[in-house]
């Protein structure tokens, strides 16, 4: 993938808008429509995938209903609905903002920040490490099923398992091995450095940012 | 595992974000360039730890791997855990953003046992089997207890919640000690190497 | 005659277990030489001690006829030596193919103009200009070894080393290599149990075994016959 090509809204304008977005609705003891302002706009924007995110948000919904029921059965009904709104709300802004980035552009966006080098060099080596060994999951899998073996409740299943995931750590700690390696004999000085310029904004964060201030501080139509 | 947005009161999750930011500052503060790849590794290994999952019975459990994570970085493990916790929050919705301080300190203190667990020299097969086994129960226990700590501080209205969560890891417990163990005793076979305390 | 690398003597052990006593090599300005051996006799690990990142048990090292002594010794020569891994992946610092390519250039302070520049170019020679703005890591081995090798070829060392170059690559990228590799105007060691494609490269092609290093085979003059002794013992005439 082309990580140049621009999405909808330029990472790092997402990390800080899901940011500033979430820490104040978590804030909230009354919720009004207005606060969805942002996220018509947004899945306007996913237009195509809305149906992949929802899914997704129901499926996260599962432990949030669960102690949504607890409190509900307790009479705390403006509790129990606060809270599942602002969980939704919060949620699906997450999911709408970073729907089809993977951890390499979220590794991207943190060194568009200008955070410490430290830091972002700590993103980009674990998003590489993160698909590198996601890779060997994948052929794992692939292996087990290849040979018929479904995993059950049982010791050898348990066994089989454990190896695989022995594997996968001592694969990760040769990994890290090369890294260093690879940090001395490329003359690493504490930094991963990028040739392209400042990102330019597009008129979509522009937009989405507006929109979330006035979500955050324009209350209209009380809801609970 | 992780305790998801919109539920908390906003004093735990300042309180949570302040303890993990003054943890997290002090694990990166003191990280070393060298460090940096397996701090890196570990941090991926722990993100993907939730896409590994165990059969049981008529479902499935997800592992955590706190324990490996803890008992091979030490106090490092706050900064990995961080940002694996950060990416999955962004990535798939798991947890989040402003819950993060609170998960992070509930995930990532406990992998501190499977740390000094880990140093302990145990002299027969049986103790050495105990000891791995611990390796995964225990900081899976105690992030198990955190969670049912952090939501039954929330309100009284969340203890019968908090205790329905605990009881609900309690078999997860188990196996992430059984894999911990299993998974211990093939890194010794295969590469014992790795596993010198140094 | 000006040397890239002396060895005399050199011994190496791996997990307590001696790989071999007494390598004894001499590499000119600008010779290409290839070393091949059975899996595990510890071709990388010599690689790895010309590069500085382990040291020899016993025996002398001289780099551009400095003595390496200590691992301290190697910073001086960093910059003139380029490394390829076997494994691409483990080549690769930053995410983005051209922040990759660039990545020497800016930790040695070059600007960011120049190094764009000299990027743009590097890619154009290897004909991966198209890939400039692309993950590594979602790219073909073959794709990705261009990259490592650009990302090695820019900071314009004098002796590269290359471990296993054709591991994993198709006939038409080995060609490729075979092509880039031969234009090269340095000292390259080059690590492989590839005998074909080194043939077209090498001047010399040297045997490892736990005695040392046996026989040496001039591709460049393949009239001659040469004998040279295999890793098992063999003799065998060309």
């Amino acid at each position: 993938m082309d990580q140049t090509s621009h999405p909808p809204i330029t990472p790092c304008v997402a990390l800080l808008l899901a940011l500033v977005y979430g820490c104040t609705i978590a804030l909230q003891t009354h919720m009004y429509v207005s606060m969805s302002l942002i996220l018509f706009f947004l899945a306007w924007l996913k237009r195509r995938f809305l149906l992949i995110i929802f899914k997704r948000l129901v499926m996260l919904n599962t432990l949030i209903v669960f102690i949504a029921l607890t409190l509900y059965w307790q009479h705390q009904e403006h509790l129990a609905g606060l809270m599942l709104l602002r969980s939704n709300l919060m949620l699906l802004c997450i999911l709408l903002l970073f729907h089809g980035c993977n951890e390499f552009t979220i590794a991207i966006a943190m060194q568009r920040l200008a955070l410490p080098h430290k830091i972002t060099t700590l993103f980009f080596f674990t998003s590489k490490s993160i698909f590198l060994i996601r890779h060997e999951l994948v052929l794992f899998k692939n292996t087990l099923r290849i040979r018929g073996f479904t995993p059950k409740t049982d010791l050898l299943s348990y066994k089989t398992l454990a190896g695989f995931i022995g594997t996968l750590v001592i694969k990760a700690l040769e990994r890290s091995v090369a890294l260093q390696k690879a940090m001395l004999l490329r003359g690493f000085q504490g930094e991963i450095y990028t040739l392209s310029r400042r990102q330019s904004l597009s008129s979509n964060d522009a937009i989405a940012t507006l929109l979330t201030l006035i979500s955050l501080f324009w209350h209209q139509g009380y809801l609970l | 595992m992780h305790i998801s947005e919109g539920v908390l009161r906003p004093e735990i999750l300042i309180g949570g974000a302040v303890l993990s930011t003054a943890l997290v500052f002090y694990a990166f503060k003191t990280l070393k360039n060298e460090e940096i790849p397996k701090t890196a590794v570990l941090s991926a290994l722990f993100f993907l730890a939730s896409f590994i999952h165990i059969p049981l019975g008529p479902t499935s459990v997800h592992l955590v791997l706190g324990g490996i994570v803890g008992a091979l970085l030490g106090p490092r493990a706050f900064v990995a855990i961080f940002v694996a916790l950060f990416l999955q929050g962004i990535l798939f919705g798991y947890g989040g953003l402003t819950t993060l301080g609170v998960n992070v300190f509930n995930l990532a203190f406990p992998t501190l046992a499977g740390y000094f667990l880990f140093r302990l020299h145990p002299h027969t097969l049986w103790k050495k089997t105990a000891l791995w086994f611990c390796i995964g129960f225990v900081p899976l226990g105690l992030s198990a207890f955190l969670l049912s700590l952090t939501l039954a501080l929330n309100g009284e209205a969340f203890v019968s919640a908090a205790q329905l969560a605990f009881l609900a890891h309690l078999p997860v417990m188990f196996i992430e000690g059984v894999i911990t163990l299993f998974a211990l005793r093939f890194i010794e076979k295969v590469a014992p190497a790795w596993l010198e305390v140094v | 005659m000006s040397c890239s690398l002396t060895m005399k003597n050199i011994s190496a052990a791996r997990n307590g277990v001696t790989l071999y006593n007494g390598i004894t090599l001499n590499l000119s300005h600008k010779e290409k030489i290839a070393i091949i051996g059975p899996n595990g006799c510890g071709k990388t690990t010599l690689l790895e001690m010309i590069a500085g990142l382990s040291l020899p048990q016993s025996g002398l090292l001289e780099l551009f006829h400095r003595p390496m002594r200590s691992l301290d010794d190697f910073k001086t020569v960093r910059t003139m030596i380029g490394y390829l891994f076997q494994d691409s992946d483990n080549q690769f610092l930053a995410p983005i193919v051209e922040d990759d390519v660039a990545f020497s250039l800016l930790a040695q302070g070059i600007s960011k103009e120049e190094a764009a520049l000299k990027t743009a170019m590097m890619l154009q020679d290897l004909g991966i200009a198209h890939l400039a703005k692309k993950v590594v890591y979602h790219l073909s081995g073959g794709e990705k070894k261009l990259v490592a090798l650009a990302g090695v070829l820019i900071a314009e060392p004098k002796l590269m080393l290359l471990d296993e170059p054709t591991n994993g690559l198709d006939n038409a990228m080995q060609q490729k290599l075979v092509a880039i590799l031969r234009k090269i105007d340095k000292s390259i060691i080059i690590v492989s149990h590839h005998r074909e494609f080194l043939e077209s490269i090498v001047d010399k092609i040297y045997t490892m075994t736990q005695e040392g290093l046996h026989g040496t085979f001039n591709a460049s003059n393949p009239q001659k016959s040469y004998i040279w002794r295999t890793y098992d013992g063999h003799e065998t005439t060309l």
